[in-house]
């Protein structure tokens, strides 16, 4: 069953142009002359319950303004939305008490108290009864570790900590779809894989919907299934994790340490990435020559130790966005 | 209906109970606020008391008048600022594209919005009007007349200040402008009438309604009439509808925004 049914989604922003320096400024009083952009172009999606969603661009890209459209933020120029059956624009408070949103860089904590206090509040705007507030609480102090921080005021909070406590306040009323916006930005290897353990149990446990955006490509391959790859507002790939990496990892690297002095000028199929003493660092295009035909024209005799592994991801990625 | 209306009022509550006890964390700064606010109005009564020493009638107005004038525009300017403390704010949310937390929010946006914050300085304009109250000797019949006229004054104050700032959407950083209008309605409600002329007092009965706020009032707490009492009702009813209105055709040119600060 889809939750999120996107078609043919547009958005435009009307920006003011204006030439240099100050006869462009005197210039732009009296005739302004602007410029509109398509941040989202003719957009068509489907999320189903339960999935995981790696929504990823450059920067620019359109995510942002999809995700706001999407939760009722912005007002389309054109095109259809539905989330869980509802208009997020004409049904804007029905659809706010089914989804919830982390923004990494936005925060919705009152800084100078404690968490529980805006934890409170936010049980008020969702209309929860204090007895079920309190219980709902305890659970997410209890599986997101908020115990010894959640009465402190959020200022002295470390950003891991304070990130933890941001996550809390978004599932408050228990959201069928949750918008992730960078939420590990900044933080530490540590808590980022703390995250990302609740986030996977969260959709394990509750079939929670995950609209994932991020830059780090280490938590959508910890997390998503499923990768949206738009640019200039529109998408240039939809397809499984799984695929991305069988269609465009086709790049092997292998790292190689004689014994001694070797030339492979005549070895063909590889290219030569990085030299360092009897170390070599080759890269293997495996479409048009295996690893075994590569192997084989090695001087294995002379190989001390052999590593072969695929080109990171994150190097796809940045070579998808180019394209 | 009842369920809705009870929901809002504990959400009011909660946002106010939440504001202050966040301002009390800095608790100096929180007296200092509402203490000097209190002394920095009356030092005005002071210099007017001066005046009529020299001059028994300014404008129409004895000095027990101009106490009325100050402890209306008072108060109701606090009354509005501690309730909708997000109402002076408001232009640089839109501006800043900072509407964005609220709009995710099962609730009214615009209300939401303006009672999410709290003025601590206007605790100190709220008191002020009740402390002149008490130096006037008023009887019951003028605690209640002026009472109720500090709601509806307040609202008034209230949802001038949303059409401004809601012009916003449309002209975008118009923050000298917002900053004059709001000027122009306190300085404008604290003067007696009689010293405008006549096209100033057309325009502080439509464009800047510090009629409605302040001299109207003070008219009916000292002579009571029904007609003129209903008609600040009207009037706030009136420009309350218009200022939904003009804000919610604005929120549909919203353009949020990723806000990081930068210069100029």
């Amino acid at each position: 069953m889809n939750v999120i049914e996107v078609k043919n989604l547009n958005k435009q922003f009307k920006s003011k142009i204006k030439e240099e320096g100050f006869r462009g400024s005197f210039k732009a009083m009296f005739s302004p002359e602007y410029k509109v952009k398509d941040a989202v172009h003719n957009l068509s999606f489907n999320v189903e319950a339960g999935e995981m969603l790696a929504f990823m661009g450059p920067n620019g890209a359109g995510k942002s303004t999809t995700i706001k459209m999407l939760t009722g933020i912005l007002f389309p120029t054109s095109g259809d939305i539905s989330v869980l059956g509802l208009n997020p624009q004409k049904d804007r408070k029905k659809l706010a008490y089914k989804i919830g949103m982390v923004n990494g860089q936005k925060s919705q904590l009152w800084m100078h108290l404690p968490a529980i206090d805006s934890y409170k509040l936010f049980a008020s705007i969702y209309d929860i009864e204090e007895k079920e507030a309190d219980k709902r609480i305890a659970e997410l102090s209890e599986v997101l570790n908020l115990k010894d921080i959640i009465t402190q005021p959020v200022r002295t909070l470390s950003l891991g900590q304070r990130m933890r406590c941001e996550i809390a306040a978004s599932l408050i009323h228990k959201p069928e779809i949750i918008f992730f916006d960078e939420p590990t930005i900044g933080l530490d290897p540590v808590v980022k894989q703390e995250i990302r353990k609740f986030i996977k149990d969260l959709n394990k446990e509750f079939n929670t919907t995950v609209f994932f955006t991020s830059h780090d490509i280490g938590d959508i391959e910890k997390l998503c299934k499923r990768v949206i790859i738009v640019n200039n507002g529109q998408i240039v790939l939809d397809d499984s994790l799984k695929n991305l990496k069988y269609n465009y990892l086709n790049k092997k690297l292998i790292d190689v340490k004689f014994d001694e002095e070797v030339c492979l000028d005549n070895v063909c199929g590889i290219e030569i990435v990085k030299k360092k003493g009897f170390d070599i660092k080759m890269e293997v295009n495996t479409r048009e020559k295996s690893i075994k035909e590569v192997l084989d024209c090695l001087p294995l005799e002379k190989i001390v130790d052999i590593n072969i592994s695929d080109i990171p991801l994150e190097e796809v990625i940045a070579e998808i966005y180019v394209k | 209906m009842l369920t809705v209306a009870k929901n809002y009022i504990k959400l009011l509550y909660k946002y106010k109970v939440l504001n202050i006890s966040a301002a009390m964390e800095y608790r100096v700064s929180f007296v200092l606020q509402i203490v000097l606010m209190i002394i920095s109005n009356a030092s005005f009564l002071i210099i007017w008391g001066v005046l009529f020493t020299v001059n028994k009638d300014i404008g129409g107005y004895g000095f027990k008048d101009v106490m009325l004038l100050w402890a209306i525009s008072s108060s109701s300017f606090g009354f509005c600022y501690v309730l909708f403390g997000n109402g002076r704010k408001l232009m640089t949310l839109i501006v800043n594209g900072e509407l964005d937390v609220y709009l995710l929010q099962p609730k009214n946006l615009l209300f939401n919005v303006l009672i999410s914050g709290t003025s601590v300085s206007a605790i100190g304009d709220f008191l002020y009007g009740f402390i002149i109250l008490i130096l006037l000797g008023a009887d019951i019949k003028l605690w209640a007349i002026f009472s109720l006229f500090v709601v509806i004054a307040g609202v008034i104050m209230a949802t001038f200040g949303i059409i401004i700032h809601s012009l916003a959407f449309y002209l975008n950083n118009i923050k000298e402008f917002v900053s004059n209008m709001e000027t122009f309605m306190i300085s404008f409600t604290i003067y007696p009438e009689g010293i405008f002329g006549d096209f100033i007092r057309i325009m502080l009965y439509t464009i800047v309604p510090a009629g409605f706020v302040s001299y109207i009032p003070v008219s009916v707490m000292k002579h009571f009439d029904i007609r003129l009492f209903l008609a600040v009702i009207a009037f706030a009813v009136f420009e309350t509808i218009i200022a939904v209105i003009i804000f919610n055709k604005g929120l549909k040119r919203y353009g949020s925004g990723n806000m990081m600060n930068m210069r100029g």
